[in-house]
């Protein structure tokens, strides 16, 4: 460029300018690796796929890197579970770890109450020898632990191994209880295994699908992309109380009254039954108990569940006739039957019509539940807690042989009975016989039922030790002592999502300060408390894998067939079961096509009872009905991460709300977006008044993730899975006066 | 060493070696890297389908095309902007509303996902100073020139669709530019790319068509009118949308930015073209030599208010070193001619002022000056000028809001607001000034100064402040309104959300505007012997409380201004 030139460009840019470092702010680059453009100022100079650390959906990221950290992210356009899509977490995966209330150091709380930064020597020694005392002064089993589905599954058997053969402790569950257990259980009872049976082609295969509390518009926006993507022009049915997002996009909605689930599905079934539809092949070949079953849900009748579900007779025949002319009919089903005072029956309801349909083991088929947390899967079968490592049974001699064996251990370190579950021991807490807790990755002083009863709960303890990626969650600022972990992207391991896939999650990103993997501290903790000894072989996430895979073996969710972290990677995750010696699989595969089911004798089981009335329901002082739900697809469980985001921040209302039928509101003169008390007999909180006419009139609804929420919720629990029943309690609303 | 100390040498060592490890970054070296050395990008198989093959014709233009059947409220889209585009931590150019509506027996919602709307008569681009908007002759695709910005923000006023986004970081505004780009080499917008649905596309749409679609019309149920801009997304629905159907945020009210070197600029003009004003009126309506006295004083504390505001102005501005490109949109922006004409305005404030000041200049100069500078009809004359163009200035504020096409700044009311507040502070400041005057300067004129000055201009700031405030409050009337129209929402803003201001605003604005100049014409229609300090303290009060005043009330004009804009969020 000629002197002039450049003299002339300057004036004019003087003048009107193009170009420059404001524009060079916003350059794009080709980003090789099969990105398209990239940013500039973060233009990778290599790529890897890593499991997103959110939900179950299990989508794989592509992680860009710059010298080995990942400085941005798109969704892998590969991977089997999301072809190319994220929700807006996903997109924003990586902001929560950069928040600046990050862990850096382990916290311990001074003489005068303060929780002051410490080194990890301090924090470890106090850590031991607290809770030595404890089982000394009080026994072994006063010490347990809360866990999580939220770390990787090495780092879950860790947790297990170590406080129940190392630390010997016999209490110990995890946050999975809040979200899948009746999932766990009603598969278990049905199935013989902890199986749930579909992946996730199912959503494109299907002609019918019947989603039950669940709302995966929200909850799993990238399983609705594969709902999207089917092509047979399917029936998208939708059974929920409330008008949500995803049955606004359905062909029909059933909204029954609440907790009145059960009753609907016995009468669905008891209708098919008249109509024929039995497909007694497959019933014959493949199930025990249907005759009994066929007794019980006869006084289910059309009137009777009018009745009790509020949904009339036609509508009723309306669902029964799409379900007869569906030839492949799915059930899927979330935290609206999960959560619930008898979620195991209401969950085996819709495994009882599949089986019964014949819907089962064939594309687009199946009863289906889909999971909640990013690792809730791999922590059913792997975090010692409600089973022994790799499904086996604690009480099981041969059993605990195989995995003692295994892990080269004294056999006698393992306990030969089930734990409490997590309500079981905050009620051991209240009653004495829990003293010391140790709270790994989840924030229970925010998420447990009736939330104040936790709080006063608590503080029972003697020592409170919360492991956490942030020292300011709700409950770690209530602890003794808080080591800081490092978080998904900061550590090696393996997610399994709802369609039982594998998948990994790798170290891209440097953890600040002090922060440890939950790994590394599971190995420091073992070695101060003297046990180092028996965990010498657990020295990094691949190691432990290998065992666990030897854990798997002959089992339903045999995993013998993956070879390692690589084979992973280059499959794009591999669902379970995948048996050694398996030569050729397929990416996408469902269960039970053989109609082999894991009872002793082969079959699946038909389970029923008669519906119970929930614990609390409305009266004339509490009046309606509380739902709780997700709120945003920007928005996960207690926000501790989530809430980081200065982006997806923007995405979700700020206050809580509460959802109110908007002729009820106009009756009680509450305006849109004024404050309200919500009110129930745990007490009371104030909301943002959101109404419209998704709710029905007797019905609220609050999202989970305000910690007001909790507040109000009342502690019952299914009988069998121990899940509380987040989903309904009674309430009162009423409007904030001008003196308040 | 003994046994336990071995044991803590162990210990330390793990820890030691633990935390080293947690900071070695291995996934490259451990894992095989995909897809090396390829640049044609792998999402394009999903989205080659939802951008067009080919650039539009003459006539035509890109535009967005959402498909709201398929929108979810997932709002992936924002956050694939987001990240795709590097953009800052906070900042955001996709958003996504929820529109809901129906009745006992059906409801419905619908979530609504928009970004900048590329409209044919983009308002960012005709409100700009600078020229920072270039709507592409070929793709159509409204382009912000980010160097060229200067961070005035006016086009965030403009824009009914709240796109461009102030960066405070770098001082200027940025938004969607239908990743340019990434258009030109065949790679699918951010948003297009990331929607699970597909839900949004890109489509050639034809400029004439937009312009017969927007008549009369908005883009989605409760959007801005099209008629303004002529925005070109298509948003396409097999459901048709219920006539009831509202933003979940339409009854949340909040207060929108209040802009306060805007706020302390627009008084202080006005406070000074006023003073001009009525100094110029005074003098050319009454005859006394207290007047001639007093003027030179009156026009310096008009010019330093004066200049003062324009200085204030600059704290408006992201890059104010950029500001001399402030007239280039002369053309079409009420923002470079009002900046212009408060420039003129601001000139000949100066010279007129300097010329009651032509003895001291001389001798501080120490030379002679031509002799018709010293003419009374130039400085009369420039008197008027210095009036006119100050007139014209605010003419040109009023413009400013009233081209927003918001119901709340129509040219009437700002009008009556913008002229109303040069009247009462003009009033007030001469009042002020004439005083302050006498009792620092020229003490033997404090008899006079009541009968030309202080009686009159008292008893017309009570007129002026009574109409003004009368006027203001009537938007309460709409409180009552079943009708939630603009009006009734900014009148609620300044009932709830912003009532301290609202207080502070008539409280001051009665005291300083209203009793304080009564109780100084009652003081001095009564005493005309009065006592001179008692009323300038009455008076320095009066300006003080009345300037307050007035500071509320455009604070208020800017903070509880309510428009229609895209659907919002819960």
């Amino acid at each position: 460029m000629s002197e002039s030139t450049t003299l002339k460009s300057k004036i004019s840019n003087l003048i009107r300018q193009w170009e420059g470092p404001l524009t060079r702010e916003l350059l794009l680059e080709p980003g090789s690796f099969g990105l398209g453009k990239v940013p500039e100022k973060q233009k990778p100079d290599a790529t890897t796929t890593v499991v997103c650390g959110f939900c179950s959906t299990g989508c794989g990221l592509n992680l860009h890197l710059k010298d080995g950290q990942a400085v941005n992210l798109t969704p892998d356009t590969g991977y089997h579970v999301n072809l190319g899509m994220a929700c807006p977490k996903g997109w924003e995966a990586l902001a929560p770890l950069r928040a600046n209330d990050r862990a850096t150091k382990p916290y311990v709380k001074n003489s005068s109450g303060k929780l002051v930064p410490t080194n990890w020597h301090d924090a470890m020694t106090k850590m031991v020898t607290n809770f030595k005392s404890i089982q000394e002064k009080h026994g072994d089993e006063s010490v347990a632990f809360l866990g999580t589905g939220q770390i990787v599954t090495e780092e879950l058997a860790f947790l297990g191994a170590l406080t129940k053969f190392g630390m010997n402790m016999l209490h110990g569950d995890g946050n999975t209880r809040q979200c899948m257990a009746t999932a766990v259980v009603s598969y278990k009872q049905s199935f013989g295994f902890d199986a749930p049976p579909y992946t996730y082609k199912d959503f494109e295969e299907s002609d019918t699908m019947i989603f039950v509390g669940a709302n995966p518009c929200i909850a799993h926006p990238i399983m609705w992309e594969r709902v999207h993507l089917n092509k047979n022009n399917p029936e998208i049915i939708v059974v929920d109380p409330r008008k949500t997002e995803t049955a606004v996009a359905a062909t029909q909605h059933y909204p029954i009254k609440p907790k009145s689930d059960l009753a609907f599905f016995y009468g669905i079934a008891n209708q098919l039954v008249e109509k024929g539809c039995v497909n007694k092949d497959y019933v014959d070949k493949y199930t025990t108990g249907f005759e009994g079953y066929l007794e019980h849900i006869r006084t289910f009748t059309p009137e009777v569940v009018e009745q009790e579900s509020g949904i009339t007779i036609e509508e009723q025949a309306k669902l029964v006739d799409t379900i007869a002319k569906g030839k492949k009919v799915s059930f899927w089903w979330t935290m609206g039957v999960n959560q619930s005072h008898e979620g195991v029956r209401v969950a085996q309801s819709m495994i009882n019509i599949a089986l019964m349909t014949g819907n089962f083991g064939r594309p687009g088929t199946g009863a289906n539940s889909i999971t909640g947390q990013c690792n809730a899967m791999g922590s059913r079968l792997f975090s010692n807690t409600t089973n022994l490592l790799g499904g086996h049974d604690f009480a099981n001699p041969e059993d605990r042989e195989k995995i003692a064996n295994i892990l080269e251990i004294d056999v006698k370190h393992i306990p030969d009975k089930l734990g409490w579950a997590y309500d079981q021991i905050v009620e051991g807490i209240s009653q004495g016989k829990i003293k010391g807790l140790w709270v790994i990755a989840t924030n229970s002083a925010h998420s447990w039922i009736n939330q104040k009863g936790f709080k006063d709960v608590i503080k029972n303890l003697d020592y409170l030790v919360v492991q956490d990626m942030y020292h300011t969650t709700e409950t770690a600022v209530l602890a003794d002592l808080i080591l800081p972990a490092a978080a998904w992207a900061e550590k090696d391991g393996i997610f399994v999502n709802s369609e039982r896939r594998l998948g990994l999650v790798k170290k891209v990103s440097k953890a600040p300060g002090e922060a440890l993997s939950d790994f590394n501290i599971f190995r420091l903790v073992a070695e101060y408390w003297g046990c180092g000894e028996m965990f010498s072989k657990w020295t990094s996430p691949e190691a432990v894998f290998q065992m666990l895979k030897e854990c798997s073996k002959g089992q339903p969710c045999d995993i013998t067939g993956i070879k390692d972290y690589q084979m992973l990677d280059d499959r794009g995750g591999i669902q379970w079961p995948l048996p050694a010696g398996t030569e050729k699989f397929d990416d996408e595969r469902r269960m039970f096509e053989d109609g082999k089911f894991f009872h002793a004798d082969g079959k699946a089981k038909f389970l029923y009872e008669d519906p119970r009335k929930p614990l609390e329901s409305p009266c004339r002082e509490y009046d309606h009905w509380l739902l709780t739900g997700r709120g945003t697809s920007s928005q996960w469980h207690t926000q501790t991460r989530t809430k980081k985001s200065a982006v997806l921040r923007k995405l979700y209302p700020q206050d809580p709300y509460v959802e109110i039928n908007a002729s009820e509101a106009r009756k009680m003169q509450i305006e849109a977006s004024e404050w309200v008390w919500v009110i129930s007999r745990r007490g009371k909180i104030k909301a943002r008044a959101c109404p419209c006419y998704h709710v029905r009139p007797g019905q609220l609804f609050m999202a989970m993730h305000y910690e007001e929420t909790n507040v109000l919720t009342f502690p019952s629990f299914d009988k069998y899975s121990r899940q509380p029943s987040y989903k309904a309690c009674a309430v009162k609303i009423k409007k904030e006066e001008y003196w308040e | 060493m003994t046994a336990e100390g071995k044991i803590l040498v162990d210990k330390q060592a793990l820890l030691g070696n633990l935390l080293q490890e947690q900071q070695e970054l291995t996934a490259v070296e451990e894992f095989a890297q995909k897809h090396t050395n390829k640049e044609i990008p792998v999402q394009k198989k999903y989205y080659e389908s939802l951008i067009p093959l080919s650039q539009p014709k003459e006539g035509e233009q890109f535009a967005f095309k959402v498909n709201l059947d398929a929108c979810t409220g997932c709002k992936a889209c924002v956050t694939a902007c987001h990240n795709l585009n590097g953009l800052d931590e906070d900042e955001t150019w996709r958003d996504v509303g929820l529109l809901r509506g129906g009745n006992r027996e059906e409801s419905s919602q619908q979530h609504v996902t928009s970004a900048c709307h590329h409209c044919l008569d983009p308002a960012c681009a005709s409100g700009c100073p600078v020229n920072a908007y270039d709507k592409d002759p070929v793709t159509g695709i409204v382009k912000h020139l980010d160097d060229q910005c200067i961070g005035c923000q006016y086009c965030i006023l403009k824009c009914p669709y709240e796109v461009p986004k102030y960066n405070k970081r770098l001082g200027i505004v940025r938004k969607c530019d239908m990743c340019t780009h990434r258009l030109e080499v065949g790679e699918a917008p951010a948003c297009v790319q990331s929607c699970p649905t597909s839900a949004i596309s890109i489509q050639i749409v034809d400029q004439e068509a937009v312009l017969e679609e927007s008549q009369a019309s908005a883009v989605v149920p409760g959007a801005p009118s099209s008629e303004y801009t002529q925005p070109t997304t298509t948003y396409e629905s097999t459901k048709p949308l219920q006539k009831n159907m509202l933003s979940s945020d339409y009854y949340a009210l909040t207060p929108q930015h209040s802009h306060p070197p805007l706020v302390g600029m627009l008084v202080l003009t006005q406070l000074s073209i006023g003073a001009f004003c009525v100094d110029v009126l005074i003098n050319l309506l009454q005859k006394s030599p207290l007047i001639s006295e007093m003027q030179p004083f009156h026009s310096v504390v008009a010019l330093c208010l004066g200049l003062l505001a324009l200085s204030v102005s600059v704290l408006h501005i992201g890059r104010p070193q950029y500001a001399y490109r402030a007239l280039l949109g002369l053309r079409t922006s009420w923002l470079s001619r009002e900046i212009l004409g408060f420039n003129i305005f601001a000139g000949l404030a100066t010279v007129y002022a300097a010329l009651f000041w032509l003895g001291p200049i001389e001798s501080f100069i120490g030379m002679d000056l031509p002799l018709f500078l010293k003419s009374t009809g130039l400085r009369e004359g420039i008197g008027i000028g210095v009036a006119v163009s100050g007139i014209l200035g605010i003419i040109c504020s009023i413009m400013i809001y009233d081209d927003c096409k918001k119901e709340l700044w129509r040219g009437s009311i700002t009008g009556l607001k913008f002229f109303g507040t040069a009247l009462c502070l003009g009033l007030t400041t001469i009042l002020l000034a004439a005083l302050a005057g006498v009792y620092i300067m020229k003490p033997e004129h404090a008899v006079d100064v009541h009968s030309v000055y202080t009686s009159k201009l008292s008893l017309l700031m009570v007129v002026a402040f009574t109409a003004k405030l009368t006027w203001e409050a009537t938007i309460f009337r709409h409180l009552n309104t079943p009708t939630y129209s603009m009006f009734k929402r900014s009148a609620l803003l300044m009932k709830n959300h912003l009532s301290l201001a609202t207080k502070v605003r008539y409280f001051f604005g009665t005291i300083g505007g209203v009793i304080i100049p009564s109780v100084i014409y009652f003081a001095t229609v009564q005493a005309q012997q009065g006592s001179s300090s008692f009323i300038l303290v009455l008076a320095v009060a009066s300006f003080v409380f009345a300037l307050i005043g007035e500071f509320c009330e455009r604070f208020l004009f800017f903070a509880a201004v309510v428009s229609k804009k895209m659907p919002g969020g819960v």
